[in-house]
């Protein structure tokens, strides 16, 4: 008889038997449909922990670029970089207003050097002069005159040597300043241009840098941290292997209970009257019904676990891992780009010397012909007072006869003063103009030399030091791919969990009805059952315990047939006794 | 390659512990239950047993005391891995010729420790 009738005559309230039979049923549904479901998740599990370990390889790889020294000193590397560069443009303009400075001087003493030459040229034509009147005056003293003669010669020479000598100079000075005026009106733009463009290339040196810094500093923390999360993601998954064995416990669990309720069932079936055995069935059935409980509480347990992980798993966002290796890539093109730059104005700097050197050269020649102009200035002096001594002695023997040549021999005097003092202006300009444009040529020579030398050196070492980062950024960017379709399938996989993991909330469902059923069929016999024996209890123990195989069930049964403390939902969680014999 | 055998009647048990052991560079067969297992330890040698205690067919204990008997099995590692923690029910694995006894559920790291010091 399935259905039984109340007091009051109505069919409705299934019998003892038939409740048993149901929750059986019920139970023998959930034991499909959970092995199911299980299955589906160890499935999905294994991959989805496979996936989880390649992001980690992935995200390592990338993690050990990082650490590489050469990727953590390209910031300093570059900022040595722009100090040399910041050194070299400096040197350079202080190089180049020297210069500047140089070819003013230079352009002074050209002037004082025309200025001479025409104050010589007006010597020599009054050395001419002086010579035309010797001439005559020899002529007129006749015999006496003949002492003279080499007089009106040497100042004639005098003349003709000074003549040359300023003419000369004058044409190189000339040619000289028209040429300086040109190198000087380039070297001036060029220090314009110069000025203005290293401006522009220290700004976007110090921008580049600041940005690389910036990408670096994300480089080094970006996949240290996604590295620390997906760890925590695969210390999770390793719980799942413990949370899919407790599912092993509660089906064992599931089905010892199956197979006493039908026990009980058949027990009932065999009873004349319903007080027979009711003792004994009731109290099964009320250790069944804990038993229920307990596997009900540590499914929703180990889903509980499941699910935790799916959201950690959820979480994971790999976009910034994506876009990191692109950002280096980006920062380091960058910088390349400012290398060439330098590289560039390295080379236009190169240029700017080879014309300073030909300016500079053009001082040799200019000073060389000067030196020539200033020997033969001095050669004349000296003829020229040796003559005004012999003319004077000349002149005194002769007496009142000489007094014309008198006069010449004191013009000449004056003359040779005069030329001497140029002589000596010529000396001193000459001297000048060795001194500046030697000291200018060392000090463009000295500080060009260096600081091209180290920003030479700074810009191999940065080249260096970009090729290395372009190699971790390659990694990167190769491996930020791969990771964010790793993580894109570990998603998906996570969902197929989460819903199958869903489907398991049926099963826990039925097994709670299954537990309602128990629970009515006890209520039924129960006002039938007289109180246990300890025999009967004893006999109950045995009979379950035959068929039990863990601890938990064993705690259950005692608490239930004794009243000791049921224990709490997830026990069955803990395992791990390790024993070596 | 060390090869170790891994007995149980679940199937998502045997998963479990295939993918620790094959995750920790093991190479991993699998058995339905004892016969299945004597079977297979017939046909290849291996290394190490982890077996269930509760099987159809042939228990854990059964089984053990059978594949001791096969040549080269005499010293091999053999676990139990079960949710049977019974004094008595250890005693009759450790009379059967069990190495050692865990009880599930396990931890992944646990169970390789254990392994990695049995296999040599």
């Amino acid at each position: 008889m399935l259905f039984a009738a109340n007091e009051h005559g109505q069919i409705g309230t299934p019998t003892p038997r038939a409740a048993v039979d149901r929750a059986c049923a019920l139970l023998e549904r959930a034991l499909t449909t959970t092995g199911e479901d299980i299955r589906a998740i160890a499935a999905q599990f294994e991959s989805l922990a496979r996936d989880v370990q390649q992001v980690l390889n992935l995200t390592t790889e990338i993690v050990e670029c990082v650490q590489q020294d050469w990727v953590q000193s390209i910031v300093p590397v570059a900022q040595a970089l722009a100090s040399s560069a910041r050194r070299f443009i400096e040197e350079r303009i202080d190089s180049l207003a020297a210069i500047s400075n140089v070819f003013t001087g230079e352009a002074t003493m050209l002037e004082n050097l025309l200025s001479l030459t025409t104050e010589q040229r007006s010597i020599a034509r009054e050395g001419k002069t002086l010579g035309v009147l010797a001439s005559i005056e020899v002529a007129r003293l006749a015999e006496a005159g003949s002492r003279f003669e080499y007089m009106a010669r040497e100042l004639d020479e005098f003349s003709a040597m000074v003549s040359l000598g300023a003419a000369e100079v004058r044409t190189e000075a000339e040619q000289r300043r028209k040429t300086l005026i040109d190198r000087r009106r380039k070297l001036d733009l060029t220090l314009q241009r110069r000025t203005s463009h290293f401006k522009v290339i220290e700004t976007e040196l110090g921008d580049a840098i600041d940005a690389m810094n910036s990408a670096l500093s994300n480089f080094a923390r970006i996949p240290a941290d996604f590295q620390t999360c997906v760890s925590l993601i695969a210390a999770n998954i390793a719980r799942i292997v413990e949370a899919v064995q407790v599912q092993d416990v509660t089906r064992q669990q599931t089905e010892h209970v199956r197979d006493l309720l039908k026990q009980v069932s058949g027990e009932i079936e065999s009873s004349s009257t319903p007080e027979d055995d009711s003792a004994h069935q009731n109290a099964i059935l009320k250790v069944q019904a804990f038993q229920v409980q307990s596997a009900c509480a540590n499914t929703q347990a180990w889903v509980d676990e499941v699910n935790h992980c799916l959201e950690g798993i959820l979480r994971i966002g790999s976009s910034d891992v994506l876009a990191i290796g692109k950002s280096i890539i980006e920062q380091e093109l960058a910088l390349s780009s400012q290398l060439a730059r330098i590289e560039q104005l390295e080379q236009e700097c190169a240029a700017d010397d080879a014309e300073i050197e030909a300016s500079l050269a053009g001082i040799s020649e200019l000073t060389r012909i000067t030196k020539t102009h200033l020997t033969r200035s001095r050669q004349a002096r000296d003829r020229m007072q040796l003559l005004n001594f012999n003319s004077m002695i000349e002149a005194r023997l002769l007496g009142k006869q000489a007094s014309a040549v008198l006069e010449i021999t004191r013009n000449i005097g004056r003359i040779s003063t005069a030329w001497s003092a140029l002589t000596d202006r010529s000396g001193d300009t000459l001297e000048d103009l060795l001194t500046s444009s030697s000291s200018a040529e060392e000090t463009h020579r000295l500080k060009t030399h260096q600081s091209i030398q180290n920003l030479g050196n700074a810009r191999d070492e940065s080249n260096a030091g970009l090729a290395a980062l372009s190699r971790a950024a390659a990694i990167a960017h190769s491996n930020g791919d791969r990771v964010h379709a790793a993580v894109s399938a570990i998603h998906d996989r996570s969902a197929t969990l989460g819903r199958v993991a869903g489907h398991l909330a049926n099963s826990i469902a039925l097994m709670q009805e299954a537990q309602d059923e128990i629970q009515n069929a006890s209520r039924q016999i129960e006002p039938y059952a007289v109180a246990l024996t300890h025999e009967d209890r004893q006999r109950i123990e045995n009979e379950c315990a035959a068929i039990y195989s863990c601890e938990l069930e064993r705690l259950i049964l005692s608490a239930a047939l004794n009243g000791d403390e049921m224990p709490v939902s997830g026990a069955a969680l803990v395992g791990n006794d390790v024993e070596l014999f | 390659m060390k090869r170790i055998l891994s007995v149980d009647d679940s199937p998502s048990v045997r998963q479990m512990v295939s993918f620790t052991l094959r995750k920790a560079g093991y190479e991993v067969g699998e058995a339905c239950d004892g016969c299945d297992a004597l079977a297979k330890a017939s046909q290849s040698k291996f290394d190490m047993i982890i077996t269930d205690l509760n099987m159809p067919n042939l228990d854990g204990i059964q089984m053990i005391s059978s594949v001791r008997t096969i040549a080269g099995y005499a010293f091999t590692p053999i676990l139990m891995l079960t949710t049977e923690s019974h004094p008595e029910k250890k005693d009759a694995g450790r009379k059967a010729g069990a190495t050692g006894w865990i009880v599930k559920p396990f931890n992944g790291d646990h169970l390789l420790a254990v392994v990695q010091k049995l296999v040599r």
